[in-house]
């Protein structure tokens, strides 16, 4: 460190109470932070549809999450926006694929693949 | 391992902290570096080169001390600060205390610097524990930049104040229960009980 460098007054003032600020703001969670697991744990088994709407002059894709056994429990978000119609509908398309259950089944996780010995 | 540049510094630092800077020969400093003067010679070419490279040391010491800030969110934090501050002041007291001129003024410049952080730290450690409610609000009767002043004045000078009333200042809980004396009227009930957990046992004279 350059050893003519030093802060003034003021901003070391500004510095401390960025730490004073820092126990008052970072406290550790609890385990009520964790319930969006719980709550959002139905969106395992939903079917994604995209919907595409114009909107202020652009393309929003939004994608539509319903539970496959009750589609009145569904959710709707928006991902992004397009300035061109057909861009809009190959982004929502993509997004869709990505979000949606894997319903064919084809893809497979093996548990095995995550453990390995680091020696 | 110590090098010879080390030891000298170290001898230096030891003699002015007994003698003070303007009383110590070069004479002296090799005698208790166990070197010859021309060997001293050979490393520092006059005293101020020595005082100077004493002065850089502490006042990378200094820095060090004041790098640590509000590890915990208790008094324990400051107590702390206070022990390396009395460790300090037991090898060094004349780093604030003495008058002699220093050989730069950039380093003399960075010693005033650094006590007006000393006091900076003690201040926000008071806005702190206000918003935690371990300390009273500031108001216009209590002003705790005055507070932290003081405070900082007990930490910087104790040997020294020790040194005119004609005692030795060679006891840590002393001189921490000098300066925790001082946080205890602004303390509110919380606070209070707090020091008297955490702070008041580590003060207690052994029976």
């Amino acid at each position: 460190m350059n050893a003519d460098f030093y802060l003034d007054e003021k901003a070391y003032q500004v510095l401390l109470d960025a730490c004073n600020n820092m126990h008052f703001t970072e406290i550790v969670g609890g385990v009520v932070d964790f319930n969006l697991l719980y709550d959002d744990y139905w969106l395992q088994d939903s079917a994604v549809i995209e919907n595409i709407r114009f909107a202020k002059g652009e393309w929003e894709v939004y994608l539509v999450f319903a539970h496959y056994k009750n589609p009145y429990r569904l959710i709707k978000r928006k991902i992004t926006s397009c300035f061109c119609k057909s861009k809009a509908e190959t982004c929502a398309h993509y997004m869709r694929r990505l979000a949606a259950k894997d319903q064919r089944g084809t893809l497979q996780v093996d548990k095995n693949l995550f453990q390995y010995n680091g020696n | 391992m110590v090098n010879t540049k080390q030891k000298i510094i170290q001898a230096a630092a030891e003699l002015y902290n007994t003698h003070g800077v303007a009383s110590v020969r070069l004479q002296q400093i090799a005698d208790s570096a166990e070197l010859s003067i021309g060997n001293l010679a050979y490393h520092f070419k006059n005293k101020e080169a020595i005082t100077l490279a004493v002065f850089q040391k502490l006042t990378d010491e200094v820095r060090q001390i004041l790098n640590v800030f509000r590890q915990s969110s208790d008094f324990l934090d400051f107590d702390q600060q206070l022990g390396k501050w009395f460790s300090f002041q037991q090898r060094y007291a004349f780093y604030f205390s003495d008058n002699t001129p220093w050989p730069e003024k950039k380093l003399q410049r960075l010693r005033t610097q650094l006590f007006s952080r000393l006091v900076c730290q003690i201040q926000k450690r008071f806005d702190f524990h206000c918003k935690r409610g371990a300390v009273q609000p500031d108001t216009a009767q209590r002003d705790y930049r005055v507070v932290a002043e003081t405070i900082g004045m007990t930490v910087t000078l104790w040997p020294l104040y020790r040194g005119l009333q004609g005692k030795l200042a060679d006891n840590e809980k002393e001189y921490k229960r000098a300066i925790w004396s001082q946080f205890l009227p602004y303390f509110t009930s919380r606070g209070l009980a707090e020091y008297n957990e955490l702070i008041q046992p580590l003060l207690a004279p052994k029976e």
